[in-house]
């Protein structure tokens, strides 16, 4: 008859075990878990209409069409960033040369309200070691994206190329899903202790369903096949400064293990922001998580220009 | 078992769950709603100066509908992220403003989409008159 502690520790080693087959590795269940809890705010009730003092006649009818104007966007924005401080982020798809000035223009457009819009990033890179000026890597970005309640989705087509000379190109398209928190309308005593403060963040997962040398580590090994994104804006004061966050890992769809991540990209940043511009200070590092390899990291202060149109007002 | 993977386990799972009870308990429908408050019984021109001109005003049996919206800045809307952008959510505020006899008498704020419950820039196009 074997003893109580010995019945309690060869339980424990039992059971761990087991656990230990089904458990995925730890790398995965963080992102997982970011991924589940923001889908279980998702499911949380909703509720889209405040009033105060006497009712209001429904607006709903007779209006439907200026409505759906008044809410349909055309916009975007321009940057520029200097990487001031970069020892290692390539200015080419073929990790050759060193990053100095990016330049970006973003444009989109709903199609159907919130629920569909395309977007459109042309994203140009110079080379720091041929005199910083001189295009090196054009990367466009071409997608279409909705939201459904607090569920974003997003299928999108990204081909970076050089532009200097001819060279290896990564091209992907890729899905991706994502679920939103936002902490003024989620939790109920956020404003009442921050009035001036805000978080906003989402976490999702993505497939690259096509993948033409786009790779899975920094020092460009492996083929991606899943993503997993998670990104958070506080508020430190009234929308006007913001650190922000954000956090992307691709799988290798050549590993044994092909939802194991093999490389995580992080940003850290302070944004300013004053009317239609912001002037930005963040940092980024990408580097592999299965084996040691090259690390890719800058510092870059940004300035970005807003702009809309078909707004008939703004206040 | 690994001492790692119990570790990592026992944090990610703890942490989901008990954030995710704060924000089920925590979730309900209070909101600031300051701006809003001083404004009902303020005359329409004081609403109009403070707060612009409305996107529309609509003659209803009830009284005149003094209807405003603020669509969220685009900083918002899309981050830049390491070669393009992560797209966020499109979304502003409808703000219905109730006049009889010249006042303020009710108002309603709608987010728009509705699912997204986003009050907070319907407030601000009201903050200059709370202030």
């Amino acid at each position: 008859m074997p003893s109580e502690s010995w019945l309690r520790r060869h339980s424990i080693s039992y059971i761990g075990a087991f656990l230990d087959t089904l458990l995925p590795p730890k790398t995965v269940i963080l992102p997982i878990s970011i991924v589940l809890l923001f889908s279980l705010w998702g499911l949380a009730p909703t509720f889209a209409l405040e009033k105060y003092g006497r009712p209001l006649p429904s607006m709903e009818q007779p209006d439907k069409t200026d409505q759906a104007t008044e809410e349909t966007l055309l916009g975007g924005y321009f940057l520029s960033a200097v990487f001031f401080k970069n020892p290692s982020f390539a200015a080419r798809p073929d990790n050759t040369g060193l990053v100095g000035l990016r330049h970006m223009l973003h444009l989109e457009t709903d199609l159907y309200k919130q629920y569909l819009t395309f977007y459109t990033d042309q994203n140009f890179f110079s080379d720091r070691t041929k005199g910083w000026i001189e295009l090196s890597e054009w990367d466009g970005t071409y997608a279409f994206t909705g939201i459904v309640n607090r569920f974003g989705w997003r299928v999108q087509y990204e081909r970076d190329a050089p532009l200097d000379k001819s060279g290896l190109k990564q091209i992907y398209a890729d899905v991706l899903a994502t679920a939103r928190f936002q902490a003024a309308e989620d939790v109920s005593w956020w404003h009442r202790r921050f009035p001036n403060q805000n978080l906003n963040a989402y976490a999702g997962a993505g497939w690259l369903f096509h993948n033409s040398n786009y790779f899975a580590r920094p020092d460009n090994t492996g083929r991606a096949l899943f993503r997993y994104v998670a990104h958070a804006d506080l508020d430190l004061y009234q929308n006007k400064v913001v650190l922000y966050g954000d956090m992307n890992f691709f799988t290798d769809r050549e590993a044994s293990n092909q939802a194991n991540p093999t490389e995580m990209d992080w940003i850290v940043g302070l944004a300013f922001r004053w009317q239609d511009f912001e002037l930005s200070v963040y940092r980024e590092q990408d580097q592999s998580l299965d084996r040691p390899g090259l690390v890719q990291q800058y510092w870059a202060l940004q300035l970005r220009y807003a702009f809309d149109v078909n707004r008939r007002s703004k206040h | 078992m690994k001492a790692h993977t119990l570790y990592w386990t026992t944090v990610t799972i703890g942490l989901a769950g008990s954030v995710s009870v704060i924000g089920c308990t925590a979730s309900s429908g209070q909101h600031h709603n300051l701006a809003r408050q001083a404004m009902i019984g303020a005359t329409k021109d004081s609403v109009v100066a403070c707060a612009g001109t409305p996107v529309q005003e609509i003659q209803t049996n009830e009284g005149n509908v003094l209807r405003y919206y603020k669509e969220a800045p685009m900083f918002e809307e899309s981050t830049v992220f390491s070669k393009g952008s992560r797209p966020g959510v499109h979304h502003g505020c409808w703000a219905n403003l109730l006049v009889a006899d010249d006042r303020i008498v009710g108002a309603e704020y709608r987010s728009a989409p509705e699912s997204l419950e986003d009050f907070s820039l319907c407030e601000q196009i009201f903050e200059p008159c709370a202030q």
